[in-house]
């Protein structure tokens, strides 16, 4: 880039030849042109596959619980899933397909109850995947789409999607939400009518959501999740914290309309599917570490409240987490961070050299 | 003297411990090179004008080109040799034009014919700031630094009487910077004597030193040493990246907030590294010009990575081949995340040049770096390989950009608790309103958004496009 040299000597010659520098604006896939020229190893891919991975247990859970059916829901969830974005990626010219649908097809398939009709899942999956193709897929959608299918399953179909199976058929001691038909009533119903505290919810001993019923197993993914740092640790952690916390400070306050404690809340109901994945996907969450406390805190009391009001308390997380994805980019405006050296407001923004 | 509290560190950043081909080893001596091209803008300051003619004899640090009227600082010859050129060309970091002179080295067997500074007798302490600043000057020392060493020759954009603190960086934290450390090692007693010796160009002031804590023998020695100077303050650093930019030193030590995008020493201060100070003690006491500084050669391309001194204006090519080069790299001068990009043999090493990395790509673009439980360490997803003990670091941009997934990373590691990629966007709008509402000139340009988003957008090459508009648009009004 200096100034050339008119005549170079033998030994130059030689040296250009051995010392070769690639040019600045790279070729193929290296497209780097100016600094940084380092970047992180991971990808949008390791990210939500490691999303998706983290339910791997849960999805064992279910299958345990309620049976082999379980996968067939699953894969009827993807491939209504993947047929959908080939599509709209046609459509909308995209290059290439992204990494997403790995965690929505999962995730509708887990907020399923455990034995849908298999039209409704066929349905649910089109309206999911629409509420996030339409957006442009991948980091563009502004509800979470899972959550847009079932909410409108939950509407349309409202009596076939409070059919929760018997979980373990028969377990000893569980025998109350184990009726022999297909129970309607959760643990959550339950509880919230006064009934005991199910401590077996952390091994799945209760009827609930496909991938809500195994409280333990999802907290082993959700654990695994916050160790690689997949997940910001802020919208889980507040989640919970406020669940226990805050849920048990309202259901002492309510405890006709709420229930007997905050872990019950925090236990049951696919909470921790709504604080690790549901309410913590990236996308639909605020970027700014105030507004994810906002966030985790409003979406939690909300869960708590609209479990008390509404018919159906096994969809509070549903309608609680779309409600509050509605308010992310204002969150996102009135939790800016503060940059360092603006205080000095006008005055200091000349600017460097030019 | 005091140490000044624990361990202390600032917000967000990140730790770059392990990497390919980190220099190490003792400071190595390059070659005096057949010949050299020195650039003469340096740094934020403006052109000297020349004051040598082509074919005319040159001994080494003698003046090649000096204004004083001018923010600059004087361009003196590396070498002993004759000039052979002296020409427009372009300068080898930013592209911008600026005029080059080149000189030839004298032919073997090759000797250094010295031109000492006029250095008084006697101790520098009765010298006085207006008689330490002149040798500064003279000697080429105020042109390192961001925004140069202040002195009674306009070599920055403050009066030397204005300064109340200065700041001395002696914690890398780039990745393959490794020069202070080396010259710390092997130069202590050039380093505590210059540290007196800025003190005393400077007047009545504090020196604050923001050292490595993963130098405990250096902080030991410097703390038994400087017992008795009670203007000097001592701070272990966490040698976390970006610690050693000017904005995020006095905001970790002094927890003062310089203005956006206006210099330090609008607050008084000064930063400056380890090479200035002990520059400063070669030119005072040695009466030694600074023809030369300590680079960096490292990266996964270079079979032998070390520090060395090296003559300014060595042209890379030379370095390279010295060092073992193997194969096609990408070379850069300054740290992978800062620095340049050069795609010249000739370019030649500057005054400003702490760095010159050559990585390989696209053969193994892989960099590792190792996890660990310092505090902000490795503040980011565990994945690959799942339960390895080592992640990686690309120089390549693997599969292309994505959308952006909103995921915040950019929010958390940005040093100056900006906005990056809402920056980013609004800059790709054209919403300059917008950015400027974001404080978009606190950007201190560290890269680090860039480095971990993980969707792989050029967020800094955004704001940097921002900024350029803005700056357009005001010049305009």
């Amino acid at each position: 880039m200096s100034a050339p040299v008119p005549t170079p000597t033998a030994s130059q010659e030689t040296r250009r030849r051995r010392i070769e520098l690639l040019p600045a604006g790279g070729g193929g896939r290296f497209a780097v042109a100016r600094a940084p020229y380092l970047r992180d190893g991971v990808g949008v891919r390791g990210y939500l596959g490691a999303f998706a991975l983290a339910l791997v247990p849960a999805v064992l859970g279910a299958v345990a619980l309620f049976g082999l059916h379980v996968l067939a829901v699953i894969a009827l969830s993807y491939a209504v899933g993947l047929l959908m974005h080939y599509g709209f990626s046609r459509l909308q010219r995209r290059p290439r397909p992204d990494e997403g649908i790995l965690l929505t097809a999962m995730l509708f398939a887990l907020v399923l109850p455990p034995n849908p009709p298999w039209a409704l899942v066929v349905l649910g999956s089109v309206f999911a995947f629409l509420a996030r193709e339409i957006f442009g897929g991948l980091g563009r959608y502004p509800f979470q789409p899972a959550l847009v299918g079932k909410a409108l399953l939950v509407i349309l179909f409202p009596a076939a999607m409070a059919r929760f199976w018997e979980p373990l058929a028969g377990g000893a001691g569980f025998a109350q939400w184990a009726p022999a038909e297909p129970a309607t009533q959760t643990p959550l119903t339950a509880v919230l009518q006064g009934q005991e505290v199910p401590l077996g919810t952390l091994l799945g001993a209760q009827p609930g959501l496909l991938g809500g019923a195994f409280a333990g197993l999802l907290l082993l993914g959700g654990v695994w999740l916050l160790f690689t740092r997949a997940v910001d640790w802020r919208i889980p952690l507040g989640m919970v914290l406020t669940a226990w916390l805050g849920g048990g400070l309202l259901t002492m306050l309510y405890p006709e309309v709420l229930g007997p404690s905050g872990l019950v809340h925090l236990l049951s109901g696919g909470f921790l599917l709504a604080a690790f994945w549901l309410a913590a996907d990236p996308v639909t969450s605020p970027m700014t570490p105030r507004g994810k406390w906002l966030f985790a805190i409003a979406v939690t009391l909300l869960i708590v409240i609209l479990r008390g009001l509404i018919p159906w308390p096994e969809e509070a997380i549903v309608f609680a987490v779309l409600m509050m994805n509605a308010l992310v980019p204002w969150l996102d405006r009135v939790a800016a961070p503060r940059p360092f050296g603006s205080s000095a407001g006008g005055q200091g923004q000349g600017g460097k050299k030019g | 003297m005091a140490i000044v509290g624990t361990l202390k560190t600032f917000k967000g950043g990140r730790y770059f411990p392990r990497l390919q081909g980190l220099p190490r080893g003792p400071l190595r001596e390059g070659p005096v090179p057949p010949r050299v091209h020195l650039p003469l803008r340096q740094g934020f300051g403006e052109e000297p004008d020349p004051l040598v003619e082509v074919g005319q004899r040159v001994r080494t640090g003698e003046v090649l080109a000096r204004s004083d009227e001018k923010i600059s600082t004087p361009v003196l010859a590396s070498l002993t040799g004759t000039v052979v050129r002296v020409e427009e060309g372009v300068h080898p970091l930013d592209g911008e034009p600026t005029t080059v002179i080149t000189l030839e080295a004298d032919p073997e067997p090759y000797r250094d014919d010295w031109a000492p500074l006029d250095v008084p007798r006697g101790n520098f302490e009765r010298w006085g700031p207006e008689e330490l600043g002149r040798i500064l000057y003279e000697a080429g020392v105020t042109a390192l630094g961001k925004w140069g060493f202040p002195t009674p020759f306009r070599t920055a954009p403050a009066e030397p009487s204005a300064i109340r603190a200065l700041l001395v960086n002696a914690v890398e934290a780039e990745p393959y910077l490794r020069g202070d450390r080396a010259l710390l090692f092997e130069e202590f007693e050039k380093f505590v004597t210059g540290l007196k010796i800025l003190k005393s160009a400077l007047g009545n002031i504090e020196v604050h030193v923001g050292l490595g804590y993963d130098l405990p023998h250096v902080l030991e020695e410097l703390e038994a040493r400087m017992e008795y100077h009670d203007w000097l303050y001592l701070h272990p650093l966490l040698p976390k990246y970006p610690q050693g930019e000017d904005e995020v030193l006095i905001k970790t030590i002094l927890n003062e907030e310089v203005p956006a995008g206006r210099p330090p020493t609008d607050l008084g201060v000064v930063v400056c590294d380890v090479q200035l100070v002990v520059a400063a003690y070669e030119a005072v006491v040695e009466a030694r010009p600074m023809v030369d500084r300590v680079v960096s050669i490292g990266g996964s391309a270079m079979a032998q990575p070390v520090n060395a001194r090296v003559r300014l204006g060595t042209p890379v090519g030379d370095l390279l081949e010295q060092f073992g080069n193997q194969g096609p790299s990408r070379v850069i001068v300054g740290g992978p995340l800062r620095g340049s990009s050069v795609t010249d043999v000739d370019a030649p090493i500057t005054r400003e040049a702490r760095a010159l990395v050559a990585l390989e790509e696209p053969r193994s673009p892989s960099v590792t770096t190792r996890w660990g439980f310092l505090p902000g360490a490795d503040s980011h997803v565990r994945l690959l390989p799942p339960f390895g003990r080592e992640k990686r670091a690309t120089t390549a941009l693997v599969g292309g950009t994505k959308p952006c997934i909103r995921c915040g990373d950019c929010v958390d590691i940005c040093p100056q608790n900006l906005f990056p990629i809402e920056l980013a966007e609004a800059g790709e709008r054209g919403d300059l309103e917008r950015a400027e509402e974001l404080t978009i000139f606190a950007c201190i340009e560290c890269g680090l958004c860039s480095y971990i988003c993980p969707s792989k957008i050029d967020l800094l090459e955004g704001i940097r496009k921002a900024k350029r508009w803005i700056r357009e648009e005001r010049l305009e009004d």
